[in-house]
């Protein structure tokens, strides 16, 4: 025991020592931020996820007209032409949500519509950002000219958006930024979602009742954000009562069995928002066991079953979120600055938006359906 | 005898090697970039968190146990390391916290397995998900952000390999010595093997195995380092995942989940196998979702191939 621990003591001293070499040995890079490793003016504000993308440009909303596409889900088209010989990487958070397969189609559809080759591929443990890195070092190897990812964590992926940098390759998000602005980050503004949803499913409700929230995995980026969103919404009604928020997820099960024990608790529900259209699904099972009918289910991402819950009027609204489209869109902007250096007109162009009328609901989901879905490209 | 001797050579060389042999020959073939300098420095530098897992793992399956918290281990250190420096602590200091809070956690695995007679199975995974609820209170959920130059110098390059492999290998060489010239690693294959010799040789079992734990903590703790310097912030769900790998990996490299027989060595080369799979699907653009197959599969083989040969050595 002695000499083991005597060994481990005397390592770690040794690793401290190296650690202040190395750091002391290394120029910092231009990117770099001016505070050094031991400064204790840490900035505890990185802490909130709002805070954190503080840096990041805003949103720069353009109508449908100025974008280099047209239409929306499986109607996507678009004039730019690829004019040289591109190869253009796209890496999904993973492959087990049908939302990351029609993004991969999105970009597909891109490579052949335009001309370059599409690389798409994803970590195989599902949201591994680390292996986002990798994959990410990996297509920089391939020479590719860009890079579309759908960040898994805004801070986990920077080493690889800077090995992207360094090699000339530019990165263009999707969904959740990277810590630091990129050539571009398009795909929906999650907090606008949250609160759009909310909104309408408050006015619904005529700013009175009792809600319950699903919401997504405790370690996501997105989840977050959309939820501040919803709570920030929901703040507006002074009637509106979040009974309950707990984690599904983004799960079907989970969501099931988790609506199912706050039943127990709370019989007297109007309203239930699953972060996604899989947990709100799952609320809708829970509500159809229980036997309890007329209570408002929201959700987000317009899937096949959410779609056909909205039809049968088991489900109250859900988001057209468009990975198929927000994919194309990236791919457009890539290419033309890969052509001839176009910039596009901001660093987050989010893709769809309010302009495109992202609500299914029992109004609107028989053309979406039947149109222009983003799953209608997966079949 | 010169001839049987060479034999023996061939016999003798895991069958890992030919599975790592042929992977990259095959890779090779579809795309010539994966032969390309930098393209093996990316493999090793990949690896490198996997790796230090892998040799925990090992030590921990020699006592024939298993331990399912490796990925909470290395999630913990990420965010502690990031908490504590958001606090004001220096990142070493907070580095150095975090190992020992990592080895503290071998100890209780240690101390539950061999005071209560429980499965480590069980012992792991109840404290993977006790871990990793930590790891997201610390965080709130999100992941946390320290900006420090302290990460780079990790994957700055020194002979050649990038500083994280050299931290690799030191690892390696300390855990090689451990099971071969101490004590205690004559006494971790005792309880894989036969736990009563040990009892009658005189020696507390109990204590050898929670010192193996602490060993393994303590390597687990490194990797949750490489892991931190690789991600730049912590990440309370970054490993899940590579708990089973280094499973995989560990049965890759020949050490049987029973009996206590089995080496470290081996496991570098299952750790490599995973790895250029991975790498070399990636680099010839297989589409993800067939990855996990191809994974999965070739796994799968390298395995049945190993225990075929095993067999056949028992009967000769």
């Amino acid at each position: 025991m002695k000499k083991i621990s005597t060994l481990i003591f005397a390592l770690l001293l040794v690793a401290c020592l190296g650690l202040t070499a190395c750091n002391s040995g290394t120029t910092p890079a231009p990117s770099a931020t001016p505070e050094a490793s031991t400064e204790p003016a840490a900035p505890a504000e990185t802490k909130e996820p709002e805070q954190k993308s503080s840096g990041l440009s805003k949103a720069t909303v353009l109508d449908a007209s100025e974008l280099p596409i047209t239409g929306i889900g499986t109607t996507v088209a678009t004039e730019v032409k690829a004019s040289g010989d591109y190869k253009i990487g796209y890496i999904a958070k993973n492959t087990t949500n049908p939302y990351m397969n029609a993004q991969s189609a999105g970009v597909a559809k891109a490579g052949e519509d335009m001309g370059f080759e599409a690389i798409c591929q994803a970590p195989s443990t599902a949201d591994s950002v680390e292996e986002q890195v990798r994959i990410m070092e990996n297509m920089i190897e391939q020479g590719c000219n860009a890079i579309i990812v759908h960040c898994a964590d805004s801070n986990g992926i920077m080493p690889g958006v800077r090995a992207a940098e360094d090699a000339g390759v530019i990165v263009l998000t999707i969904g959740t930024p990277a810590a630091e602005d990129t050539f571009l980050r398009t795909g929906v503004d999650y907090y606008e979602t949250g609160y759009t949803i909310a909104t309408e499913m408050a006015e619904a409700l005529n700013g009175e009742g009792n809600i319950i929230i699903l919401e997504g995995p405790p370690g996501a980026a997105n989840a977050i954000e959309r939820l501040n969103g919803i709570n920030d919404a929901f703040a507006k009604y002074p009637n509106i009562k979040i009974v309950a928020s707990q984690t599904a997820n983004f799960k079907r099960t989970e969501g099931m069995s988790v609506t199912e024990n706050l039943l127990q608790g709370n019989s007297d529900i109007q309203g239930i928002i699953g972060a996604n259209d899989e947990s709100a699904l799952g609320a809708v099972q829970a509500l159809k066991g229980a036997g309890i009918e007329g209570v408002l289910v929201s959700g987000f991402d317009g899937s096949v079953d959410a779609s056909n819950a909205v039809l049968n009027g088991d489900m109250f609204e859900t988001y057209n979120t468009d990975p198929y489209g927000s994919g194309y869109i990236a791919a457009a902007y890539a290419v033309q600055y890969l052509n001839d250096g176009t910039e596009p007109a901001g660093r987050f162009i989010p893709f769809p938006t309010a302009n495109n009328d992202p609500l299914i609901n029992a109004e609107t989901v028989d053309g979406y359906i039947n149109g222009n879905a983003w799953f209608n490209a997966l079949q | 005898m010169k001839g049987k001797s060479f034999k023996e050579i061939i016999k003798s060389i895991p069958p890992v090697v030919f599975m790592l042999v042929a992977m990259i020959v095959i890779f090779a073939i579809i795309e010539p970039r994966y032969l390309s300098a930098r393209n093996f420095r990316n493999i090793l530098l990949q690896c490198v968190p996997l790796m230090i897992m892998a040799f925990a793992q090992t030590i921990v399956i020699l006592t024939e146990g298993i331990d399912m918290s490796l990925n909470a281990v290395v999630n913990i250190v990420t965010v502690l390391t990031v908490w504590l420096a958001l606090k004001g602590v220096p990142l070493p200091v907070g580095m150095l916290i975090s190992v020992l809070v990592a080895i503290v956690i071998g100890v209780v695995k240690g101390f539950f397995v061999s005071k209560f007679s429980l499965p480590p199975f069980i012992v792991s995974y109840g404290m993977q998900n006790i871990v990793n609820s930590i790891a997201l209170l610390l965080t709130g959920g999100a992941s946390i952000y320290f900006a420090s130059e302290l990460y780079r110098a990790f994957t700055k390059t020194v002979f050649i390999v990038p500083n994280n492999v050299w931290v690799a290998a030191l690892m390696f060489v300390l855990t090689y010595l451990m099971l071969k010239r101490t004590k205690l690693g004559a006494n971790i294959r005792a309880l894989g093997g036969n736990p009563e010799s040990l009892t009658l040789a005189g020696v507390n079992p109990g204590r050898s195995l929670i010192k193996a734990y602490a060993f393994a903590g303590f390597l687990t703790g490194i990797a949750g380092l490489m892991m931190l310097c690789r991600v730049e912030s912590g990440q309370p769900i970054v490993a899940n995942g590579l708990e089973f790998q280094s499973v995989a990996a560990t049965v890759l490299g020949g050490t049987s989940l029973r009996h206590g027989k089995g080496n470290v060595t081996g496991t570098i080369l299952g750790v490599l196998l995973i790895q250029v799979i991975q790498n070399g699907l990636n680099i010839c653009g297989v589409p993800a979702i067939y990855q996990s197959v191809s994974t999965g599969g070739i796994v799968l083989a390298a395995i049945i191939v190993n225990a075929l040969i095993t067999s056949r050595k028992a009967k000769a």
